[in-house]
């Protein structure tokens, strides 16, 4: 063999060992990691599914559907967080996905530095239901938490976006600070009330109250849909003023959405 | 020369071949190969689908998602949940009603006929008894209910009590007729009586039908024609006052009003009592403390809602209550916003 020949061999071989296995893609990767995510989800709600039913009196179930949720979050958007370095982050649209017993939420919108030098790329957020409370006006209302960022690379100097994505990554707090609440349209009342009556005739009754304190016990993401189970106790009924039938003001604690288990 | 040549060609190879290398495995990091992550992705979708489908058919038939209707909102109370507020609801409904009793008149009167000799059975007179009930106070208090759940009815089974107090006035008139009237004469006379409701308990049954409204499962009661029987019970110095007044007609008259057992006759009249009617709207419906919103607060405003009831579904554990809601328009949030803004502005 001649060495030319030689050569030309041994450089085709080392050329085949650095270029051969591609190797895996960042989407694959985010693809690997949420079905494992919601096999183990998953492998969580196996033995709610086997029980037979909720036979805790206490227990109440509120459900929402994805689709719902992802209008009621659009409606809190567009959103404008100002971060580090004269940068702000704009958050326009988002998806939520309720599976596996993991609440997805992604967030599109553009990080935008208006000053020299002007920077702009897509961003993409990723992040989950972080918690649900019920507040002091009845309402209950989700958070959510956003933590991590992905930017779209399209017509930008790798080392502009990078520094760019650097920065919005670090900015990740306050945007998830700054991201609203999305408020779940279900009134939890305070009370059960049996109004006054009367006198009518012979007859008159006064207003009867039992007080109910709702706190929120376990969040499930399951089949596309968000459950909430809450746990409700209530006093006895008594007799109340009919003007003054009013309501205790009853605090809770948020309650933490499946930490553990978010993309 | 053409061997150095040869030479600087293998090296300048080698020199590339490495640093190809060395740039490959740069990004060896923490990157698996495609290749295996795909067969991972593969066999892990496997899993998922399995694992999804085993839960979902768990969810279908047990577990505490079973059962419930369609809708982008659904609520879920226990029955067992229901059942308890419907409980002490249905007590409450009577639990402590006032009764307050002014001006019911009970009236009786009969004829009293009697042996004379040998002129028969004549009629001698009669007597009239007012019973004016001018204050009777009392409570009715419930016992324990019986519910009874069937397709969205609760049905109710509830003893209750009456007890309570009142005065009356009793206006005695008794008439003498025929051979009678010379003897007897009329007679007038008025007394004030005491007593209290006999604590008999009776049974009150109606329904409770559930329906959604207005996004809230409510829960409606029916007690159609409720009436309940108060029964008066006097007391001892009354049943004397109306002792001495029926018997106030001395000689033989008294004989003949004895023999006609009037005071029995008006003892039952008194203990017999009244009937008090419960009017239906005395009822109110009842709202179950969880409820389906119209419109939610985005940041300051409010959202609005369009909500549909999307079914009503009770089952043995769990009543369920959908609604299909959709969120207006992003431009109905603005729109509300600025109309908002003018109503702000119109209030000055």
């Amino acid at each position: 063999m001649s060495p030319v020949r030689r050569t030309l061999w041994w450089g085709a071989l080392l050329g085949a060992a650095a270029c051969g296995d591609p190797r895996a893609s960042r989407e694959q990767l985010i693809e690997r990691g949420h079905l494992r995510r919601e096999i183990a989800g998953l492998h969580t709600l196996a033995p709610l599914m086997r029980s037979g039913g909720i036979t805790d009196s206490t227990i109440m179930l509120v459900s929402l559907s994805d689709s719902l949720f992802r209008s009621l979050l659009d409606a809190t958007l567009p959103v404008s967080v100002p971060i580090a370095a004269g940068i702000t982050v704009r958050l326009d649209r988002a998806t939520v996905a309720f599976r596996g017993n993991v609440a997805r939420i992604d967030v599109v919108g553009q990080a935008t530095r208006s000053a020299f030098p002007r920077v702009s790329a897509g961003v993409h957020l990723r992040g989950a239901l972080d918690s649900l409370v019920v507040d002091t006006g009845q309402v209950m209302r989700a958070r959510l938490s956003l933590d991590d960022v992905d930017l779209d690379t399209t017509g930008s100097v790798a080392t502009t976006w990078r520094v760019l994505r650097a920065i919005v990554r670090q900015g990740l707090p306050e945007i998830t600070a700054a991201f609203p609440t999305v408020a779940v349209p279900v009134r939890l009342d305070r009370a059960v009330r049996l109004p006054a009556f009367g006198p009518d005739g012979p007859v008159a009754v006064p207003a009867a109250q039992s007080d109910v304190r709702v706190t929120t016990s376990r969040v499930v993401a399951f089949r596309d849909r968000l459950w909430v189970m809450l746990k409700v106790s209530r006093t006895p009924f008594r007799s109340v003023p009919a003007e003054s039938a009013a309501t205790r003001n009853v605090f809770q604690q948020p309650t933490a959405f499946n930490r553990a288990a978010r993309p | 020369m053409t061997r150095w040549r040869s030479l600087a060609g293998v090296v300048t190879l080698l020199a590339l071949g490495i640093g190809i290398t060395a740039w490959r495995f740069r990004l060896l990091s923490p990157r698996p190969l495609a290749a295996q992550v795909a067969a991972d992705i593969a066999m892990l979708t496997i899993e998922r689908d399995a694992l999804r489908a085993r839960l979902w058919f768990s969810s279908e038939t047990r577990g505490p998602f079973a059962g419930h209707p369609q809708g982008d909102v659904l609520i879920g109370v226990p029955t067992s949940f229901v059942r308890s507020i419907i409980n002490d609801a249905a007590t409450g409904w009577f639990n402590e009603i006032d009764l307050h009793i002014v001006n019911v008149v009970i009236h009786t009167q009969d004829s009293v006929f009697a042996t004379i000799g040998p002129f028969g059975e004549h009629k001698v007179g009669w007597y009239t008894l007012a019973m004016h009930l001018d204050d009777i106070r009392g409570r009715i208090m419930p016992g324990l209910p019986q519910l009874t759940f069937g397709g969205d009815a609760i049905k109710i089974a509830l003893p209750v009590m009456a007890e309570g107090k009142g005065s009356a006035t009793l206006h005695f008139t008794w008439t003498s007729k025929g051979v009678a009237r010379p003897v007897c004469g009329n007679l007038k006379a008025v007394r004030t009586v005491s007593g209290r409701l006999r604590p008999d308990t009776a049974v009150v049954r109606g329904l409770v039908r559930l329906s959604a409204k207005e996004g809230a499962l409510e829960a409606d009661p029916h007690f159609p024609n409720l009436a309940i029987k108060m029964r008066i019970v006097p007391s001892p110095a009354s049943v004397a006052a109306i002792d001495t007044v029926i018997h106030s007609p001395g000689g033989l008259c008294g004989v003949f009003v004895r023999r006609a057992h009037a005071f029995t006759q008006v003892i039952d009249i008194v203990q017999n009592g009244f009937i008090v009617h419960i009017p239906q709207r005395f009822f109110r419906p009842l709202r179950l403390p969880v409820a389906v919103e119209t419109s939610v607060p985005v940041q300051g405003n409010a959202l609005r809602l369009a909500v549909r009831p999307s079914g009503l579904v009770i089952n043995p554990s769990m009543i369920w209550l959908g609604a299909a809601v959709t969120a207006a328009p992003r431009d109905t949030v603005h729109d509300h916003r600025r109309a908002t803004a003018r109503a702000r502005a119109k209030r000055g």
